[in-house]
């Protein structure tokens, strides 16, 4: 049997007294920490490494959701369930966004709550089919994502000057001086350019400029 | 050590659960004598179980329901404890009641003990 290592984050310590007595009475979890705010909740999981978190939402210094994000951004593989007394969309939409593998409610039925969490160690996603419901109907809502092939952000006409100038082979120090502009000012055009053409470097951005005719007036 | 005979009254959820986890796992000082489901109209479920002290457990929907419980165990328990505990915050309620024979130094000695806020 797989023994899964959990890490409890909720300011409320009654409910997480109370949530790591219902899961030591099980065989396959081990409670290997707890936390009482979100970053605690971060540096523990650093240093814990647990395959799962039940983190609330509502928390000192940094809130779950949040602290959901930079653990997941430092360790994909965990597992993360939100556990909430927020019933509301936003939240749950934002769990999801923040990468979470589940979203529970507080008011859950005991059985119900094994059931999702042990779902989620079987790589299920952890939530209600009401909760499935509402984000389908978000997603139905939200408009398609654009063409990739041509949604470059459009060029100022000075990011067009500067672009223009560094496709002939110009050092931003010569742009600088061409168009009476500082270093400074130059080198933030430039990485504006890239940002919005995706490009890995000014030549790759000329000649997307190039290609999607981007440098006409 | 003297044992509180404890009835735990909640809604059915997680947070009750683990409650009543606590009350049986971690309380040397604790006879859970009963779990019961939090009803409003239910509260004579306590002459059933004598306890010392009644437990009200609720989510974040319980307020109302936690407020007719304790309003109507208070009214028929006079002499009972309850503390009150739900999902939302992280407090206690703790609410007692003590009879007293109405004298003046009774009175100014109970205002002194209670809890100074401001």
């Amino acid at each position: 049997m797989t023994v899964r290592r959990v890490l409890l984050a909720d300011d409320h310590a009654l409910f997480r007294e109370g949530l790591s007595g219902i899961l030591d009475t099980q065989p396959d979890f081990e409670i290997v920490g707890q936390a009482a705010d979100g970053l605690e909740a971060v540096a523990k999981a650093r240093v814990l490494k647990p395959d799962l978190i039940l983190m609330d939402i509502k928390m000192p210094s940094c809130d779950g959701l949040e602290a959901t994000r930079l653990i997941k951004a430092a360790l994909p593989n965990v597992k993360i369930i939100v556990l909430t007394v927020h019933e509301e969309n936003e939240k749950l939409f934002e769990a999801v966004r923040s990468g979470a593998e589940g979203y529970i409610l507080k008011n859950t039925l005991p059985e119900d709550f094994m059931r999702l969490v042990r779902g989620v160690t079987e790589g299920k996603a952890a939530i209600t089919r009401a909760m499935a419901a509402r984000i389908l109907a978000e997603f139905s809502r939200l408009p398609p994502p654009p063409d990739t092939a041509n949604d470059y952000q459009p060029l100022t006409r000075r990011e067009k000057e500067v672009l223009a100038l560094a496709a002939e082979g110009a050092t931003d120090q010569e742009i600088a001086d061409t168009l009476t502009l500082s270093l400074h000012t130059v080198k933030t055009h430039m990485r504006h350019i890239l940002a919005k053409l995706h490009a890995a470097n000014r030549r790759e951005a000329a000649e997307v400029a190039a290609q999607e005719g981007l440098l006409k007036h | 050590m003297t044992r509180r005979r404890v009835l735990l009254l909640g809604q059915p959820s997680i947070f009750t659960n683990g409650v009543q986890k606590i009350l049986e796992q971690q309380a040397e000082g604790v006879e859970l004598v009963g779990v019961a489901l939090l009803e409003a109209g239910k509260v004579d479920i306590v002459g059933r179980f004598q306890p010392d002290v009644v437990v009200l457990a609720g989510g974040d929907d319980a307020p109302p329901l936690i407020e007719i419980c304790l309003a109507r165990l208070l009214k028929t328990y006079p002499d009972l404890s309850v503390i009150v505990a739900n999902a939302t915050e992280n407090t206690l309620y703790i609410y007692t009641s003590q009879r007293l024979a109405a004298c003046s130094s009774d009175l100014l000695v109970a205002i002194s003990a209670v809890p100074k806020h401001r």
